[in-house]
């Protein structure tokens, strides 16, 4: 289904939806200090704390395309940083395939991303968050991947 | 009433049909037979059978039924009713429309299923009679003659030169509409134009009387069920090609404020399709073989009369491990 | 004429698996026996005491009976190709089978034939194939009554044409036989998706995944799926819906490639048992290729090597990390 405003309307105010899973010592503390910081950042990011960039399992970023982000942003400690030892070691493996495997099926590399963001950087956080919206906004919508567009089935009928 | 019609008339008869009406014709679609909208081409070339059954034009494997948006605390509910307008099925094989009629009181005895139903009565099926048998088919012993016509509102037998057409039903007969494609034809012509397909597998024949006598006495025999089904994958494709199983799972899809409920295939050789909260009274592969085949072959029959099989030899082709339905039915009837 | 391979004797399998019974080593042994339509092999499964008569080795033994491991558990006996073994090295080394409750009996391979590559080779359907056999090394089909030669590159399954282990590399015994790849090893044609911009791949796989009518045949023979609840199953909360929709069809795809990462040997079966045939085996070897490149991993080949989600290295590839 599509969230229809009326027709026309919707493409003037479209602002893409970022899904951010940002592990909780280092980049949600980053994204923490960017706004105690009073640094601005676009406000397209809806951010989800997991424990460790490592828990990030392949199917949350698809389903969240699925249900209709029009990107994601995976973001942990640096390698040798993470709080879990090697947490991030296991991620960066995980998202090296998953991401060669997105780009082979079709879908825009820039709209799944991944980033190293330290507690302390707050300022790197605001820099990707906007590059990252900045880059999907040029996309467009995610018209692909999202729920079944709901007038096409109804059609088929 | 007989007609003939050559092979050039018959697309310039489709052709023109489809003006009125979605006219559905076999074609290859990606490398696999299906049954799409007629583009012009010339209808029926080198064909067996689909590979999925046309079944699906009425009971597909994903049907929207009903929508709803909320706002402003209220809920709207929509029905959605099948899509308006006549349709012409062609180059239905006698084995599918089969397994057609069979389907018909499951969607209409209790409740009527506007999907199937109305679909069904909106459409017209053309069917073309089998001048070769489909790789493990078996739908002579499953009683179903492979020029049979009883099921379609026209049928077809195809000569060199064309088709002889038998008007089955007065809204076929109408179809035709009077000699600008058709020519008058004599039954002399329909019955010479019959072909005799050798078609049985000695070594895999069984007595359909037998199997249905048989297989509730062997319903308590695990030893047997557990040896047939052993090699069984669990998947669903001998339940999603064949042309009459009607399982199906309803689920919704939705998003905040806006919705669309569903229906779609399920199959019971699924290990969960029994599942419940406390208990699978179907766990083992065995007892949802036994289901299946007993379902088919004894229960579908003491309520609808008809066996739910028509032999068109899907399961058989594409199992991936070849578990050959025919043996299991000889191993019932022995 | 060039001379035929070494053919597998019946007398020697049977009576292998007759002194395995006999002896007490095996409680079930996995091979083949004639399909009952043509150009098809089956499955048997057999227990002591039954009919050993019934195996039979042919040019259309395709399958891989590893993923019999899955649900028959205790002492079995079964029937290894080269390429199959590595699925056993696989499972091995995932922890999944134990390598003493396994008698390994290796099957010198010709190469598998695939009827469909035939019947489009000399532009019919396979249906209209009467006969495939070899003479000497050529493959020979008959087709409406007349004699026609097609080449093993025309004949074999794609996988066959790029066979690097024709030799089991796990066995107990090996059935006597000649273990060299079908033709000398040829690269496996390029796939010539990978190139492609995003929009052509995404418009081709998107038809792929439109017909996928979610039957989970591909699921279900993969040894490499051995996950005792698919994720598919999951419905607190339901992650893929049932729907044969195409993006959940996508979704659970993908999902399942990612599951099988570093387990998946390209086997090739998924693809062959897919009744929509959508061309799963490009995803597992573009998997596959990834693994390698970027891991200089590869599965079921080494027991000993970590498998690639389970280790790391300081330095892998980071480039793609803002």
């Amino acid at each position: 289904m599509e969230i229809k405003t009326e027709p026309g309307k919707r493409e003037k105010e479209w602002e893409p939806r970022i899904m951010a899973f940002l592990c909780r010592w280092c980049s949600y503390a980053g994204a923490d200090l960017t706004g105690s910081s009073r640094t601005s950042y676009p406000p397209n990011v809806r951010i989800l704390r997991v424990p460790c960039s490592g828990r990030v399992n392949p199917l949350f970023i698809l389903k969240a395309l699925r249900s209709g982000a029009d990107g994601v942003l995976v973001s942990g400690c640096h390698p040798g940083d993470c709080h879990y030892t090697a947490g991030n070691y296991n991620a960066r493996r995980k998202f090296a395939v998953l991401a060669r495997l997105l780009e082979y099926v079709g879908i825009d590399p820039r709209r799944v991303q991944f980033s190293w963001v330290s507690a302390s950087e707050g300022e790197k956080f605001a820099k990707v968050v906007s590059g990252v919206v900045a880059e999907v906004k040029a996309l467009g919508p995610n018209e692909l991947f999202r729920l079944t567009n709901y007038e096409q089935t109804v059609k088929e009928q | 009433m007989y007609l003939k019609i050559s092979r050039e008339n018959l697309r310039k008869w489709l052709t023109e049909l489809k003006k009125g009406a979605e006219v559905l014709v076999p074609e290859k679609v990606n490398g696999l037979w299906t049954y799409t909208p007629f583009q012009g081409q010339d209808p029926l070339p080198n064909f067996l059978n689909s590979r999925i059954p046309p079944k699906s034009v009425f009971f597909p494997s994903m049907q929207a039924l009903v929508e709803w948006k909320s706002s402003g605390g209220s809920v709207q509910l929509r029905s959605l009713t099948p899509a308006a307008g006549p349709k012409v099925l062609f180059g239905l094989r006698p084995c599918d429309a089969r397994g057609l009629r069979i389907l018909e009181p499951v969607f209409s005895q209790d409740n009527q299923d506007i999907f199937y139903g109305q679909n069904l009565s909106r459409t017209l099926l053309l069917g073309v009679a089998c001048r070769r048998p489909c790789p493990g088919s078996f739908c002579e012993q499953m009683g179903i003659d492979p020029q049979a016509a009883k099921d379609f509102d026209l049928s077809f037998r195809e000569i060199t030169q064309g088709f002889i057409v038998k008007v089955i039903t007065e809204k076929g007969g109408k179809l035709t509409g009077g000699g600008v494609f058709f020519t008058e034809a004599a039954a002399k012509e329909w019955e010479e134009a019959r072909s005799e397909i050798k078609n049985k597998n000695e070594t895999l024949s069984f007595d359909l009387e037998k199997v249905k006598t048989r297989v509730g006495e062997r319903f308590t025999d695990e030893e047997f069920w557990m040896r047939v089904s052993l090699k069984c994958l669990n998947c669903g494709i001998c339940t999603y090609l064949c042309p009459t199983c009607h399982c199906f799972d309803i689920c919704d899809l939705q998003i905040p404020g806006q919705g669309i409920r569903f229906r779609c295939f399920d199959s019971c050789a699924f290990p969960g399709f029994t599942k419940m909260a406390v208990h699978n009274p179907r766990e083992e592969k065995w007892r949802r073989y036994r289901q299946r085949v007993s379902h088919k072959f004894n229960f579908f029959p003491q309520n609808f009369q008809n066996v739910a099989c028509v032999g068109c030899g899907r399961c058989v082709v594409h199992c991936p491990v070849n578990l050959d339905l025919r043996q299991v039915l000889l191993a019932i009837s022995g | 004429m060039a001379e035929a391979r070494a053919e597998v004797r019946k007398e020697d399998l049977v009576n292998l698996v007759q002194d395995l019974f006999s002896e007490g080593r095996v409680d079930y042994f996995l091979g083949y026996q004639p399909g009952t339509v043509k150009f098809k092999t089956t499955p048997l499964i057999i227990k002591k005491g039954e009919d050993i008569q019934k195996l039979a080795v042919d040019d259309y033994g395709h399958y891989n009976l590893t993923f019999y491991l899955k649900e028959i558990k205790g002492r079995v006996g079964i029937l290894v190709k080269g390429c199959d073994s590595r699925s056993l090295l696989s499972l091995l080394r995932e922890g999944q089978i134990k390598r003493e409750d396994l008698y390994i009996v290796g099957l010198p391979c010709p190469g598998q034939i695939d009827p469909k590559k035939i019947a489009a080779a000399l532009s019919c359907e396979p249906e209209d194939l009467e006969q495939i056999f070899r003479r000497g090394r050529e493959m020979i089909a008959k087709v409406g009554g007349q004699e026609k030669t097609v080449s093993l590159t025309q004949a074999l399954l794609e996988k066959c044409l790029a066979c690097r282990y024709p030799k089991p590399l796990v066995f107990d015994t090996l059935l006597s036989g000649e273990y060299t790849a079908p033709i000398s090893p040829m690269k496996r044609p390029e796939d010539d998706l990978r190139p492609k911009p995003a929009a052509e791949k995404w418009a081709f796989w998107s038809a792929q995944f439109e017909r996928c009518i979610r039957c989970y045949a591909c699921r279900n023979i993969c040894p490499a799926c051995f996950c005792p609840r698919c994720l598919v199953e999951e419905n607190m909360p339901q992650w893929i819906s049932p729907l044969p929709s195409k993006g959940d069809n996508f979704l659970f795809h993908l999902m399942r490639l990612m599951h099988v990462t570093g387990t998946c040997v390209s086997c090739g079966e998924c693809e062959r048992v897919c009744p929509m045939e959508i061309p799963l085996m490009k995803l597992n070897e573009k998997m596959n290729d990834d693994l390698k490149e970027l891991f200089a991993f590869m599965a079921g080949v080494d027991l000993e090597k970590a498998l690639p989600f389970r280790t790391y290295h300081q330095e892998d590839p980071d480039d793609f990390i803002k």
